[in-house]
């Protein structure tokens, strides 16, 4: 079982997603990256694209972001975006 | 003793108010539930970007950004966040009050003229007030969108940065009213920009963290948002407490109103009683008179 971290996604208008997941891939500025579990101290800024996350469970969400920063500090993973869109699962 | 029409008059004109009164109160709580809500939503963005500016100033090596530098203070713009509507109690004269007092505070300090701190003025209620008594007003926003904004934080951000780099100012205070709960509210002052003015040295952040591209130009984006973030967060603040402070005043109202009524009531009562009494003596008079 692949182990999972705690991710919030945040605007300044409100709190979209908070809880566990097991990936998250993001669009930093100097491109996508991906992050699991016990990933090391990042920060980044981040570009407009599609935002990936995997809940424990295999279950896939993407949320689309028009930029923002990214945070990851002992397991647990922030989005600051500016403005974000939830993507309809295809 | 009044007559009796009169009172009559006064009890359908206070019933009135009461009604009012009370419809106004239902609508206010109505709407501070949503501005509640709205308020509360954007601390957690607020809280945590603060959080990500302690960290990167202390990573940061050089912070060479204009929006941090602290200045000489010749010029301060202060921002006052009052509303558009009135009836809502003490709100805008708390406002008001304070504003004024830092003013003179400010004259009295550098014994400069008062040109040296300028007043931005967000909502009807402070423009009208300071208009009036001739202050230096260096913008005046009005209306106030009635839900937080955040285009307009946003607006409101880029303008006052615009104003701060240019050197037309070298401060800006930010003056609004803090939500703390339905039945509590303060008014407090807190520093604008310049960004780093109200923060300590910077944290050190999370060891050994990677930053990409570089420490520097995350930092130079953050700050603009950081701006606009804690902007976005006050004026829905200044909304909450403006809703909670118009339900608290009306319903003070709606109870006087009824303790009002109490009284004219037990008034109007009695006098249609002696009214009455009067009458049936003067008939039962008559009568005793005829036999």
């Amino acid at each position: 079982m692949a182990s999972e971290f705690q991710l919030s996604i945040l605007t300044p208008e409100q709190s979209v997603f908070e809880g566990p997941v097991e990936y998250v891939q993001v669009p930093g500025t100097e491109g996508y990256l991906g992050v699991l579990a016990n990933h090391a101290a990042l920060v980044t800024a981040l570009a407009e694209g599609t935002l990936t996350l995997r809940k424990p469970g295999g279950a896939e969400e993407q949320v689309r972001v028009s930029g923002g920063f990214f945070e990851v500090s002992e397991n647990r993973a922030t989005v600051l975006a500016d403005t974000v869109r939830v993507e309809v699962a295809r | 003793m009044s007559s009796l029409r009169v009172l009559r008059r006064r009890i359908r004109s206070v019933q009135n108010t009461q009604q009012i009164t009370k419809a106004m109160e239902m609508v206010a709580a109505a709407k501070l539930r949503r501005a509640q809500t709205r308020a509360l939503a954007a601390r957690p963005y607020a809280a945590k970007i603060t959080e990500m500016l302690d960290h990167l100033a202390g990573a940061a090596s050089e912070i060479d950004h204009p929006l941090f530098k602290a200045r000489e203070v010749k010029n301060t713009a202060l921002v006052l966040v009052t509303s558009d509507r009135g009836l809502c109690g003490a709100y805008n004269a708390n406002l008001v009050r304070a504003a004024e007092h830092r003013l003179r505070k400010a004259v009295a300090g550098n014994g400069k003229g008062p040109g040296s701190i300028r007043l931005v003025l967000v909502g009807k209620k402070g423009r009208d007030y300071f208009r009036r008594r001739k202050y230096p007003v260096l913008a005046v926003y009005t209306p106030v969108p009635a839900e937080a904004s955040l285009e307009f934080a946003k607006q409101l951000t880029q303008e006052l940065i615009g104003r701060f780099v240019s050197g037309e100012v070298d401060r800006v205070e930010l003056m609004f009213t803090r939500f703390i709960s339905a039945l509590r509210r303060r008014v407090v002052t807190e520093t604008f920009l310049p960004v780093g003015a109200e923060r300590a040295e910077g944290h050190p952040s999370p060891a050994g963290a990677i930053f990409e591209p570089d420490a520097e130009s995350i930092f130079a984006e953050l700050l603009p948002r950081y701006a606009t973030a804690k902007l976005f967060a006050s004026l829905a603040d200044a909304l909450a407490s403006e809703h909670s402070a118009r339900m608290i005043a009306m319903g003070s109202a709606r109870k006087n109103a009824g303790e009002l009524m109490d009284l004219l009531v037990l008034r109007r009562n009695r006098l249609r009683q002696a009214a009455i009494t009067k009458e049936l003596l003067d008939i039962v008079g008559g009568a005793e008179a005829l036999k």
